[in-house]
Order: C-alpha cells, then structure tokens, then sequence
C-alpha cells in the first residue's frame, strides 16, 4: 500500500524510472562503463567539444531511431531509412535548383518525399500482408537507384545561407541545431508513443496484432503511420547531413538503417514488437555513437573499429536481454 | 524397449511413479507442501484442483521444467531425479501440455516423428515416417490425416496432434494436462478410446481436468490438491461429484452446488433444468426479466431483435437465420468446425455476409471489420485468449484500456489517470486477483485472464457480446464468477451468444441453444424444453449424422 501511494503521488517520474529500468538498466551501466574507459583511455574525450561531436555525429542517427522505435514496436521494420536520406536529399537539392534557392521548399520536399517512401512501405506491407522487413529491403534498393538515377551519381550543391543555418550550422544559446533538432523530435516521439493514444495503439498492435485488431484497433493504419513517422524523420534527418556538407549526395546514408536499428534494439526493444521506449532508443544511439568517436580517438585501427563494435553490440545485446 | 513386454504380477504392484513429500517453493509461496501421490501401470488417475492449487507445478517437477525443493520421486520403485526436460522424456514420461508444442508449418506426421525421425543412408526417410504416422493413427482410431499441415488444422485437431506425438514414444507415464478443454463430444471419445488403448499396455495416465464428469468415465482414482496440498486420493468407484467438488473447493465454499451442477458430464443424472437455474440475484432478477417479454416459441414480443442474420451465407455459414433480442442468452452448440465459430466471426465482421441478411436492431448492415463491429456495440470474448484475446506482456491496466482508447482521449493525450481509476475498478468488480494493475497478463491464471478479456467490455455493456468457449482452461470457481459476468451483461440488455462445448454449460446459462452442423442451425430448443443434458447431447449427435 505504501509503494502503491508513493507512486500515486509521483506517477510520471515512477513510471519513467520504471520504464527505463524495464528497458534495460543494465544497459545504461554498461553505457556509463563505455564512458569511464574512454575518459581514461584518451584525454580528449571528456571536453565539452568533443561532446558536441559526439552529439552532432548521433544526430541522425538518434532522429531516425525516434521512428525506428515506433516500426519496430509496432511489429515491423525499416530497412530503406538509409536510402530514404539520400533520395530525399537529392529531390530536396534538385527542386532547390529549379524552384529558387529557399529553404522552405527544400524541407518541404525531403520530408514529404521521406513521407512518401513511407507511405508506400506502409500501405504494400499492410495490403499485401508481406512483412515490413522484405518490403523495406526493396525500397532500400528502389529509393537508392532512384538517388543515383535523377543526379546521374553527382552531388547536387545547396547554396542557400538560411538552409545551412537552419539545419545544419546554426546554434541557438550555443547550442548547435542538429542537437535542437534532435531534441525536438524526442520530445514529439516521446509524446506520442508514451502520452498519446495513438501510442497505446502502437504498442498493442505490435504485442499482438490479432488481439489488438479483435479490440477495435485498425492495426494496418498503426502500422502505415508509424511506417510514414520513420520515413519522415529520415527526411528530417537528410535536412540536417545536407544543411553541413552543402550538397547531397545520392550515397548518402548507405548503411546507417543498421546503426539505427541497433540503437532502437540496444534501448531494450523487443524485436518481435509490443516492448521499448523512446529514451532507450536515443541512449541505445548515443552508445553506438560514443563507441565510433571513442575507438576514433583511443587511435584503433578502422578495420577493427567495426569488427570491435559489433562485439561490444553483442556483449550489450546479451546482458540486455540476460535481466 | 523393456515397456513393450507385458507387466509381471510384481510389477503391477510396484507403481510406475510415486510421488513422496514433494515440496516446492517460488520465494514466499510454497506452492506445493508435502505432496505425495502415486501412479500404477495401467491406471488413469486424475489430479483435480482449482488453478493455484499446484497442478501445474507438480507437473512442471514431473516433466523436469522445474526441480523440486525436497521429496522423492521414484519410478518403478527406483528413486530418480532428472532436471531436464529430456530426462523425464528418458525416463518414459510424455506430457501433452495446454499450450500446444507443434510446428505449424509442418505436417502432422512430420510433427509426430519430430527430433526422431527416422534415417535412411543419413538422410530422413520420408516415406517411413508417412507410413508409420498413418499406421499409429489408425491404430489408435485418430481422425487425422498424416498429410495435413496443422497449420490448418482446427484446435481440437491440433491437440490430437499433441497426444499422438506425445503416445508414439516408448512411455510408461503420459501426462494430459486439461485435454479436453475444445474438444467436443465426438473428439472426446476419441481421445479416450485412445488413453484406453494405451493403459492397456500398461501405461500409465495422469490426468489433469477441470471437468468433473469425465473423471468418472475415465479415471480409476483420483487426487484433489489445495492451496499446494494433498486434499484427498479417492477411489472413483467409491467417490461422487458433490464429495470431489468440496474437496477442491474447500470447507465453507458455498459454490460447491452449483459447480456440481456444471461440470456434470453427459451421462451423469442431471437434474432438470429448472433445478439447474441459479439462484443467484441477478439470475433470478434476469429470469423474470427475460421471461416476462420473450416468448422463446415464436419470440412474439413484439420487440426488435438485437441481432439477425437472415439465411446468411459466406465461405463457412450456409444459411443461417437467427435472432438474439435484448437481455437474451442465446447458446450455440454443436461439434468443432460445424460453423459455431463462424457464426460469431461473421457477426463480429471477420467474415462477410455474402448472400442473405445481417440485421442489427433492425438496420440491415455491412460490416468491414471488428473495427466496424465495435463501433456498432458489437464485442467478442474470443476462443484462444493468448492468441486473439489479450497482449500478454502488457499490464492488465494496458489490457483494459485497449477497446477504450477513444473514450480514454482528451486531444489525442492519453488519459493516465482514468484508465487506471477504471482499471482499478474493474479488478475489484471481476475480482480479478492480481498484485496491481501493473501485473503483466501473462502472470495470471487462466481464470483471471479471462476475466481481463471480459472486463474489456465491461463498461460501457456492449449491445451485442460475443462469447466463444468463455469458460475454457478456467477453474470452477473462477468459471462460477464468469457464469455471473455473463449473466450480468444480459441484465443490463446485452444481447448475448454462446458458443461451447459443454453443453451443461449452455443448459445451464441459455434461454435458447441453437444446434449447429455443417454450416447451419440445424435446431433450435428453448430452456423449458430442454429436459437434460443428455437430451441435449442426443440433439447434437442425431444434427451431426
């Protein structure tokens, strides 16, 4: 009775304590554990710029595991995140050319054109019943030709100041954008999945679709939102990379859905759906990118940069999932 | 190989498993307390309790899921101790469990031969384990085709699948944990023509159930478990219900009676069934209500029905017409895969109507889904709880809220506070026991999950509540408070249908039982024509030939 009044009177911190207990504690551990090593493996790594880096590197990463959370809890996947940045970044910077040189018309379109790629994942994995995960893997390959088709494989340049600024390179109090950015689109996620009931209909559907269906929830719509989310934010995202490098590129983001993926998975989601939060999934993008800029700095070689991260993605994996 | 030779006299007296102060406990919970109990070749012995009494846990020891804290287990007199699942398998003990150990995309044959399949020059020999599967089945009289994906296959089916996988190896304990849960009345039959068949080789048969009546057809003795303990071991020969039934539910239990009352089997004597009635207030309050306005010959009330289906047809119904008015009870009987199922999927917009007509209170209507059927006050309990009914890693308060999302919505938020006031709420109503709302659903019993399911619809009442075998895998005092959920709901005007496979239960809870056969009611008989069970039971057979 008395823990049931305590939490009575602190519901919302209780709960978020609870959830990200539930979301793998340990995990977080193993985070702060990552952090201390390379606070004592290189002198560098604990100054204010080198955590600027860090988060201006996550950022994309840590946006699109925002939506990636939402797919994957629902029961589905997003393989075409990746490409889906290139080929909004390309459309962005080619419509910039034709229609003038503002960023309005840049934003519109990347997210509408990430939007799109997510509609139609979504309404082709519902329709046809075929799992998100084989559909996705072909937009994956689609989107990219399609990147590479319309830009013949060159960059397209991106000349306009506002552009930069407001994505990429501008700070507000200090603060660099992407990392607002980020910020922003967190809070909206953790909103709607964890406030809204539109988020309940998330985690229903991805516990069990037929149960959730037999209750009155259209799980097809879930799944195509949350599909639309993910395609968005990799819009949103493709904003921010092109805004600092000027120009798109249509190779742009080749492999990053597997970073984001793992975020979402190392912030205790379940990968069968129903299971995982928000905050679980940035912390999850905030060790892979500590572990990229720590071994960077430690000096490892690239070659075995990548084959140790896949082993500290194990070894975190399997102590997740241990509790 | 030594199992294939007939049992000597010496060994008939030795039992084939014996049971000696087994303890075990879950931290604070002892969950089994000294319990002793024994099993000789060749006898069917029942192991009766509710849910929590320690069944489950005994039978987990049994098959080395879980090891037991002090006591002894002997097997033919020799004191054994596996802790692995494959140990108990190595000693000769084959459980069939409640959740279904197939794999789906594989035959029935390839499911039965699985892990032991047999080789040819290293490679499985396809044809042998076709041949051998189909000799087993027809040997011990299983209606299956060895050919069939179980996939496919109906429930009951599946379970048939389970036993005969669980029947093929050389074992001397099989373990039937509740399996006639969704068989209906022919496939019962056939499951026990096939325990017969095999404790005639000396095999010896554990039967956990929570139906009364069957454990006079089949079992020799039986043993009732409470609160982890031993009640008693009777001899069936010199027991009856009413002594079973106060043993399992303990002194000072007023439910005893009516428990009786609805886990008598067929042929036991039933009362008629007026003496069946409830006198529970809210039945008798529902009764007069009921009776005053329904004329159950011609239903010539004058009044709208809730629901209709005019010569409705699809896939699976071949024209059925039917009527459920307001505050009715409307039961549906009749053998697996005859269309009861169906009929309650059509109405819930799973299937279309095809040809004929779907009326509710009076509007002809097209559903488009459940989605639609909800939002036209339409609810549906569903068969299989943990596949259609609920998010099992959820909390009951998640459960709770999820056909109430809408109502639960101020701009979009959700309302915390609310779903949890209701939820509370609900839990004290349905007394569903559980530390909080916050339990996750797979930590309960079946008899409060399923009360979770119904507490789905619980306010507002639907106008229409579906209900398909509410009462499945449930103990009899947990389904004794679901009769009076049911009951309630069509006190305050729900127009309700029943599907079962006991049909003591829909004699019980009905005004009207419809029986269903080959995608159509065959008849419909009213309550006060209904003499017994057994009438009842002739009804469906006589439908069905």
């Amino acid at each position: 009775m008395n823990a049931q009044a305590s939490s009575l009177r602190h519901p919302a911190a209780n709960r978020i304590l609870k959830n990200t207990v539930s979301s793998g504690g340990l995990l977080y551990v193993g985070f702060l554990a990552l952090i201390v090593i390379f606070a004592f493996a290189s002198p560098v790594f604990l100054t204010p710029e080198n955590f600027a880096n860090i988060g201006r590197q996550t950022t994309l990463v840590s946006i699109m595991a925002v939506g990636m959370a939402m797919v994957i809890i629902a029961g589905e996947f997003d393989l075409s995140v990746g490409s889906v940045m290139a080929f909004a970044g390309v459309l962005a910077a080619l419509a910039m050319q034709r229609f003038g040189d503002v960023w309005v018309i840049g934003a519109v379109v990347a997210i509408a054109a990430g939007a799109a790629v997510g509609l139609v994942n979504g309404v082709l994995t519902t329709a046809l019943g075929i799992p998100s995960f084989l559909i996705t893997l072909g937009s994956l390959s689609i989107a990219r030709g399609l990147a590479l088709l319309v830009t013949g494989t060159r960059p397209i340049n991106i000349l306009d100041e506002n552009y930069y600024a407001i994505f990429g390179e501008g700070t507000v109090f200090g603060v660099p954008v992407p990392i607002l950015w980020t910020v922003a689109v967190a809070v909206a996620g953790i909103v709607l999945l964890h406030y809204s009931t539109f988020g309940r209909q998330i985690y229903a559907t991805g516990g069990n679709a037929t149960a959730a269906r037999y209750t009155g929830i259209n799980t097809k719509r879930v799944k195509i939102i949350c599909l639309v989310i993910a395609g968005s934010l990799a819009g949103l995202a493709t904003l921010v990379l092109t805004a600092r490098s000027h120009a798109a590129r249509p190779d742009a983001g080749a492999g990053i859905e597997l970073d984001v993926i793992a975020s979402v998975i190392l912030g205790g989601a379940a990968l069968s759906g129903g299971r995982g939060t928000i905050i679980g999934a940035l912390i999850g993008s905030l060790m892979i990118g500590v572990l990229n800029n720590g071994l960077n700095l430690v000096g490892v070689d690239p070659s075995l940069q990548l084959t140790v991260k896949g082993l500290i993605i194990w070894f975190a994996v399997t102590i997740g999932r241990r509790q | 190989m030594t199992l294939a030779q007939p049992q000597t006299v010496t060994e008939a007296e030795t039992p084939l498993l014996e049971f000696r102060n087994i303890s075990k406990s879950f931290g604070a919970v002892k969950a089994l307390r000294d319990v002793s109990f024994e099993l000789l070749p060749g006898e069917v012995h029942a192991l009766l309790g509710q849910n929590g009494a320690g069944k489950s846990t005994l039978i987990k020891i049994l098959a080395g899921v879980q090891a037991k804290d002090g006591g002894i287990i002997r097997i033919n007199g020799e004191e054994s101790d596996f802790r692995t699942p494959a140990g108990a398998r190595g000693a000769g003990i084959a459980i069939v469990y409640q959740e279904l150990s197939l794999v789906p995309d594989m035959s029935v044959a390839d499911n039965m031969f699985l892990s032991r399949e047999p080789k040819r020059f290293g490679l499985v020999d396809r044809a042998r384990i076709l041949r051998e599967a189909r000799a087993f089945l027809e040997g011990h009289g299983f209606p299956l085709d060895p050919k069939a994906i179980v996939r496919t296959l109906p429930f009951a089916y599946r379970q048939l699948t389970e036993i005969a996988k669980a029947l093929l190896g050389d074992i001397r304990v099989l373990v039937l944990d509740e399996p006639t849960s969704a068989l209906s009345a022919g496939e019962e039959a056939t499951l026990f023509n096939a325990v017969a068949e095999v404790t005639k080789r000396g095999v010896g048969v554990i039967y956990v159930t929570h139906r009364l009546g069957e454990v006079f057809r089949l079992a020799q003795r039986v043993t009732v478990l409470r609160d982890g303990r031993n009640v008693a071991t009777f001899k069936t020969s010199e027991s009856d219900i009413p002594s079973l039934v106060s043993a399992i539910v303990g002194p000072g239990n007023k439910q005893g009676r009516l428990v009786a009352a609805a886990g008598l089997a067929p042929q036991d004597e039933q009362p008629s069934p007026p003496d069946l009635g409830h006198p529970s207030e809210v039945e008798a309050a529902r009764e007069t209500h009921v009776q005053a306005r329904i004329d159950p010959l011609t239903q010539a009330s004058g009044r709208l029905p809730v629901v209709e289906l005019r010569e409705a047809c699809n896939d699976r119904l071949k024209g059925v017409t039917l009527k459920v008015q307001a505050g009715e009870i409307f039961g549906l009987g009749g053998m697996i895969g005859s269309g009861r199922t169906e009929i309650l999927e059509t109405i819930f917009g799973l299937r279309r109507v095809q040809q004929g007509e779907y009326l509710l209170k009076g509007k002809p209507v097209t559903l488009k889904g459940p989605v639609d059927a909800i939002r036209n006050g339409i609810a549906l309990v569903p068969e299989d709880r943990h596949l259609q009914g609920l998010v099992l890693d959820h909390s009951i308060e998640r459960n709770l809220a999820m056909p109430r999302l809408p109502g639960l919505t101020r701009a979009g938020m959700f309302l915390r506070g609310l779903a949890k006031s209701r939820a509370n709420e609900a839990m004290a109503d349905l007394s569903i026991k559980a530390p909080d709302t916050a339990t996750p659903v797979k930590a309960l019993s079946g008899g409060n999950q399923q009360k979770v399911v119904f507490g789905k619809w619980r306010n507002p009442t639907p106008d229409v509540l579906l209900l398909d075998e509410p009462t499945v895998g449930v103990d009899v005092g947990a389904r004794e408070q679901i009769y009076a959920l049911v009951r309630n709901a069509a006190g305050q005007g729900s127009a309700v249908l029943v599907v079962s496979s006991d049909l003591g239960e829909l004699a019980m809870l009905c005004d009207r039982i419809a029986v269903v056969a080959d995608g159509t009611i065959k008849a419909t008989v009213s309550r006060a024509d209904i003499r017994n069970v057994e009438q009842l039971h002739h009804l469906v057979q006589e439908m069905e030939g």
